[in-house]
């Protein structure tokens, strides 16, 4: 069986849909960080699927952009973690209520 | 002087920018006197325009200024620019001169109130507003006047915040009036998609081109006839009217009776020639005025509250001037809207001054016998109770006639039907109020009594003031025309006719009307005798219930047969009790429970509802913010799939 | 593809270098400047946001193409860069004396302003999907970090990590749309794209997936139903400027490249799309000036009210054609000013800790203060669309174009909604003037920053309502370079 530009595609959706859930069911801040990193990273494998489907070198460029890009939000993203955790003691999201209406 | 339009509305915005920045610092007398004196002025200079109008060739009667141009873009440009012609010049004089007396009149009526700067400013604001409305001279400027006077109407109606009554009053009628505004702002897009420019004599000009009973100019001015409904407080968005007498007095007459709510009449007079091309729209117009005269007529029948009656009064005369537009009789509709606007300011300023007299009671059942003690206010009302009951010579009579007789003449019976219905409660229900507060044993409350008082001259004068345009405007814009001038042989239009034929002639020709032959001696004195006859009948039947304690006919030695009926009253108060308490109650009882639960239930759920289901979908708000993250996967799932299937056909 | 013309290239992104220069010149100072200096950090921050201002309006006119075609200077982004840099601008004014009085004053604030203003500029500069997303996730990475700029407020904190996740999240979509459009076109660039999709009528199912994934994204930044549940969180616990920034200059940027996006590539299936829109418009309006109804906390009141307007700039979107987006940017110039200069008068009557944002708490300033009073009724007046403010004309231009398109019910229900909408801008109207003070009147602290940029908003809307002549003609010179 010779892999296709299909089976990147459906194994980097099902990456995706498999972060996607993820963020719906853990608790967890940083667990859902992950999972939101792992929707990243699928969009990584379809650019290069494509890309190399395409014989380009654009779309390989671009996962430079997206994994610096990444970098930077979880840099940022595990402060946000880091601040909260120093006031409240807790990165369970449920707990993450004082605003609403 | 056709450079110097602007002055008109300029003068009271700088009454309020003076006022309303400089108020807490003015005493009380500055402050009257510039917001009076730029209204004066303002009077001055309508006046002035208006003779300049006079001395033009009546078919050049047109002095236009553009102020800049406002919006251009492309092909389609804006202006502000004002627009005096023959109807808004009739406009002009109502708005600066009845409003000039009200400003003067409120100088009394609001002394020592502590937001004295406050009222002048927004009495001079919603003058400067009425007046951009009347001036504008296309839809856009229209709309800012139209908005302008809204607000204005709806923080004075709040003005006293401190009674919850008044806010709640001020609330319902700023929901009310939206809705009609919701209508009136997407009838203006229509206009601009339709024809391509807000101008309102271009649409004359684009509109002339389509035929009569294009479906885009019926929808267009049946949506702006529906901003007309709810400014002007027509069926079925009249419930903030009554509400709305919670302003201060004069504000009620200024506002609520003289010009604002015939902001909605002027409206439709003004685009006269699309309603012309829209045979549906007209209809509608009729109808809706028509049955409101008589609805609000029946409940004004029973009211108690003196300023109610006047509101119910205000309703159904704007019934009968949006029933004359409708069936084309226009210049009666704006001859009846001037009358109206002096008589039932006069009342208003009238009923502010009894209100006064006895210390802020409302209740006509807690007066009664005020005429000796407050001579000058007694007698000024009486002048516009007949005035308003349209009892000849005075103003009423001669502008209800013609409606009446325009009505029946051009083949709507009902409407006439409907008129003479009106005219007899109208009758009835004015002479219920005098006889209420002025005649008979009075029933004040003691405490009161003998600290009644008249008015001081700062308010009644400006009742006097009133009162004789009350007694005379009608038998003067009538004349040389009929129905007086045809008896001395008199031929030719009335003066209002004649001055607004220009701005008509080109609609009355779309619709087929010709000037129909006057006969005194024939139809029209028939219409007339029957149109007098039933406001005296109204007026005798409210005398003989509220008015004396004694038949006069039983104070006469009479002959026997005339005694035994004259013991028996002429079966008079029979009949009258049958027809005016048996029936006419059940009616206004119907109509009050109609309007009180349904109408007013349905304008308060829809607030209630909306504020509801505010709170409601605020709760879908969480704040976890995982439910956040499946809302937006739900959308995308919900958005692609049917794009997908969208595309997909 | 090394482009040849240096010069040019340089002068193209010529502003957003001086930008970075200057928000690097500020992040070294700090090192230097001693606590307590930081307002002269504010004011390079100031000259610098202006002298990329001035950049901008001396390319007016022209249009630069530079970098292979990911970057253009016309007058489409420029009209919104000018907007932006005045928009950072008014907002470094309203943040100095804020920061100073809830002590959060570090100079990392004026830095991370500027990155943002940076990546928005980048989003209405950039011809590619790749410089987009970059633009983007600057603007949205400085942006998470300054809405929990309180570090040490609750609020602030659970602000930014709702901010944060689900901003990201939206990112991972808009990533992925990018990536599937790439794959089905070939390109990333918007007029490769569109030659792609003129040579195939038909681009297939996974084109349009990746197009939907694409509106999730630009849907989620201006907070349009159902992207919008952030928005009112994410506002509520934000520094109040930064919630006047981000209600404001965001929400545009994303408005620039969603409106390039969608109307250059995607001109061919302009009537399918619009579909789309028209029900997200429609949703928009609704929700947002409904919910705002119900509102007793006026930053609140104000993200809901934002959202509505996301709505109504939809509007034009579903129209399209020119005068779409002349009315678009329009209204955008429209509602930025008359929000910036609402929030001047919040911040100036907010106390410390971040208190004094309850509506109630409006009550009888018609009063104590009567010029805020003033300007705070003209700008709900503007925001409820009533004569003659900016936000009158600007509502007009979006609701014709929409009925010349033939939009008729969007329209109205446009209009009902703005009804709507009066009855809570008018609320405060009422409790400002017909109310009596509350007893512990809150007493405003007049600081020169928010008043400066209260009178700056104030004449602008004013301008716009009175004299819209020439900011429109400048929004139709800016349609062209489309």
């Amino acid at each position: 069986m010779t892999i296709t530009l299909s089976h990147y595609l459906v194994l980097a959706a099902a990456l995706f849909v498999i972060g996607l859930v993820g963020v719906f069911i853990r608790r967890n801040a940083i667990t859902i960080l992950m999972c939101i990193e792992l929707m990243l990273n699928a969009v990584n494998l379809t650019f290069i699927a494509f890309a190399s489907h395409m014989n380009a070198v654009d779309g390989l460029i671009f996962v430079f952009f997206v994994i610096t890009v990444a970098a930077a939000e979880v840099a940022v993203g595990l402060a946000i973690v880091i601040a909260l955790f120093r006031n409240r003691d807790t990165v369970n999201l449920d707990e993450l209520n004082l605003m609403r209406w | 002087m056709h450079e110097l339009i602007w002055l008109v509305p300029a003068l009271p915005l700088l009454g309020v920018l003076i006022n309303g920045l400089l108020g807490s610092r003015l005493s009380p007398r500055a402050i009257s006197v510039v917001g009076c004196g730029v209204v004066g002025l303002a009077a001055l200079a309508a006046l002035g325009l208006f003779a300049e109008l006079t001395a033009l060739p009546p078919h050049t009667r047109v002095l236009r200024q553009v102020l800049y141009t406002w919006i251009a873009s492309g092909n389609f440009r804006a202006e502000v620019a004002l627009l005096v012609d023959p109807l808004s010049a009739v406009m002009l004089l109502v708005v600066t001169g009845v409003g000039f007396l009200i400003h003067v009149y409120s100088v009394g009526y609001m002394h020592g109130d502590r937001g004295y700067a406050r009222y002048f400013t927004y009495l001079n604001l919603f003058t400067f507003s009425m007046l951009v409305l009347v001036l504008a001279d296309n839809f856009l400027l229209l709309y800012v006047g139209w908005e302008g006077v809204g607000l204005c109407s709806y923080l004075l109606i709040g003005f006293w915040y401190e009674r919850d009554s008044a806010a709640n009053a001020g609330k319902k009628a700023f929901i009310t009036t939206r809705i009609g505004d919701v209508g009136f702002a997407v009838g203006i897009f229509l206009v601009f998609a339709t024809f391509g420019t807000v101008n309102i004599r271009e649409v004359f000009d684009a509109a002339g081109r389509l035929p009569v009973g294009d479906a885009a100019l019926t929808a267009i001015t049946l949506l702006l006839f529906l901003g007309a409904v709810g400014k002007s407080a027509q069926l079925p968005l009249h419930v903030w009217l009554p509400d709305a007498m919670e302003g201060p007095t004069p504000v009620s007459a200024l506002i609520h009776a003289a010009t604002m709510v015939t902001a909605g009449v002027y409206l439709v007079a003004r685009l006269s020639l699309l309603y012309a091309l829209a045979p549906v729209s007209l209809a509608v117009v009729a109808a809706v005025g028509g049955i409101t005269a008589v609805f609000a007529a029946s409940i004004g029948l029973t009211q108690n509250d003196i300023k109610r009656v006047l509101a119910y009064s205000t309703l159904s005369q704007l019934g009968y001037m949006f029933a004359a537009l409708g069936v084309g009789a226009w210049t009666a509709a704006i001859f009846h809207l001037m009358t109206h606007g002096f008589f039932k300011g006069l009342l208003f300023l009238g009923s502010g001054s009894v209100i006064h007299a006895v210390h802020e009671e409302q209740d006509m059942r807690k007066m009664g016998g005020l005429a000796k003690k407050i001579p000058h206010t007694y007698w000024t009302m009486l002048i516009g109770a007949v005035a308003i009951a349209g009892i000849p010579p005075l103003a009423g009579f001669f502008s209800k006639d013609e409606i009446l007789g325009e009505a029946y003449k051009l083949g709507f019976l009902w409407v006439w039907a409907i008129g003479v219905v009106v005219a007899i409660m109208t009758a009835f229900y004015m002479f219920r109020l005098i006889g209420l507060t002025f005649w008979g044993e009075s029933r004040v409350d003691t405490a009161v009594e003998p600290r009644i008082h008249e008015s001081p001259r700062v308010m009644t004068v400006p009742l006097w003031l009133l009162a004789i345009p009350s007694i005379v405007l009608g038998l003067f814009l009538a004349w040389p025309g009929p129905p007086l001038g045809s008896l001395f042989g008199m031929e030719g239009p009335g003066l209002l006719a004649g001055w607004l034929e220009p701005v008509y002639e080109h609609g009355f020709e779309l619709l087929g009307h010709h000037e129909a032959e006057f006969a005194i001696f024939g139809i029209d004195g028939v219409l007339i005798l029957i149109s007098v006859a039933v406001a005296l009948g109204g007026m005798l039947a409210a005398w003989r219930l509220f008015g004396v304690e004694i038949g006069p006919l039983q104070r006469r030695g009479a002959p026997a047969q005339v005694n035994r009926a004259s013991l028996n009253k002429w079966w008079f108060d029979d009949l009258n009790h049958l027809v005016f308490i048996v029936i006419g109650g059940r009616v206004a009882a119907f109509a009050w429970w109609f309007d009180a639960k349904v109408v007013d239930g349905i304008v308060n759920g829809i607030g209630a509802v909306t504020r509801r289901s505010g709170g409601g979908l605020a709760r879908v708000q969480t704040g976890h913010v995982q439910n956040y993250a499946l809302g937006i996967a739900v959308g995308l799932i919900v958005m692609a799939g049917s794009y997908l299937m969208i595309a997909g056909r | 593809m090394p482009d040849p013309n240096w010069s040019q290239a340089l002068r193209t992104v010529a502003p957003e270098l001086t930008l970075t220069i200057v928000a690097l010149i500020v992040l070294v100072l700090d090192l230097v400047a001693g606590r307590g200096r930081k307002g002269a950090l504010a004011a390079i921050a100031v000259v610098g946001t202006l002298l990329a201002l001035g950049w901008s309006v001396s390319l007016w006119g022209e249009r630069l193409v530079a970098y292979g075609g990911m970057v253009v200077a016309d007058n489409y982004s420029l009209f919104f860069n000018i907007a932006f840099l005045a928009i950072t601008v008014l907002t470094i004014l309203l943040s100095t004396s804020y920061l100073r009085r809830e002590e959060a004053d570090l100079s990392e604030y004026y830095v991370l302003l500027l990155f943002c203003t940076l990546g928005m500029m980048l989003m209405a500069k950039g011809l590619d999907l790749i410089v987009i997303f970059l633009g983007l996730e600057i603007l949205s990475i400085s942006n998470y970090v300054l809405a929990g700029f309180l570090r040490t407020r609750l609020q602030s904190n659970e602000s930014a990590l709702k901010y944060f996740l689900l901003g990201s999240f939206s990112s991972a979509f808009f990533l992925y749309g990018i990536a599937l459009i790439y794959g089905t076109t070939g390109s990333t660039n918007l007029g490769r794209i569109a030659q792609a999709l003129q040579a195939n009528r038909d681009p297939g199912p996974l084109f349009q997936v990746g197009m939907a994934l694409l509106l999730v994204g630009f849907a989620f930044k201006v907070a349009s139903v159902p992207f919008h549940m952030w928005t009112p969180d994410a506002y509520e616990g934000a520094p109040t400027p930064i919630t006047a920034y981000m209600s404001v200059g965001p929400k545009a940027a994303a408005f620039a490249a969603f409106l390039r996006v969608f109307s250059q590539p995607l001109a061919a299936m302009q009537g399918e799309w619009a579909v789309v829109l028209w029900v997200l418009a429609a949703l928009t309006m609704t929700v947002g000036n409904v919910v705002a109804i119900a509102q007793p906390n006026i930053k609140r009141m104000l993200a809901y009210s934002s959202i509505a307007h996301a709505g109504y700039l939809l509007v034009p979107m579903v129209a399209s054609g020119e005068l779409g987006t002349s009315s678009l940017l329009f209204y955008v110039l429209a509602y930025a000013f008359t929000t910036l200069g609402a929030f001047a008068v919040v911040i100036l009557l907010s106390r410390k800790g971040e208190a004094g944002y309850e509506i109630a708490g409006y009550a009888g300033l018609g009063y104590t203060h009567p010029v805020l009073a003033l300007a705070m009724t003209l700008f709900m007046l503007s925001l409820g669309g009533i004569p003659p403010t900016a936000g009158f004309v600007a509502k007009f231009y979006i609701f014709s174009a929409a009925v010349k398109a033939g939009y008729i019910w969007l329209t109205v229900i446009g209009v009902l909604t703005s009804a709507v909408s009066l009855y809570y801008y008018l609320r405060i109207v009422v409790l400002m003037y017909m109310r009596e003070p509350a007893e512990e009147s809150s007493a405003a602290t007049l600081t020169a920053g928010p008043l400066v940029t209260l009178a700056i908003a104030a004449f602008a809307v004013l301008l716009m309502g009175l004299f819209p002549g020439s900011i429109f003609t400048l929004a139709q010179s800016s349609v062209f370079g489309l």
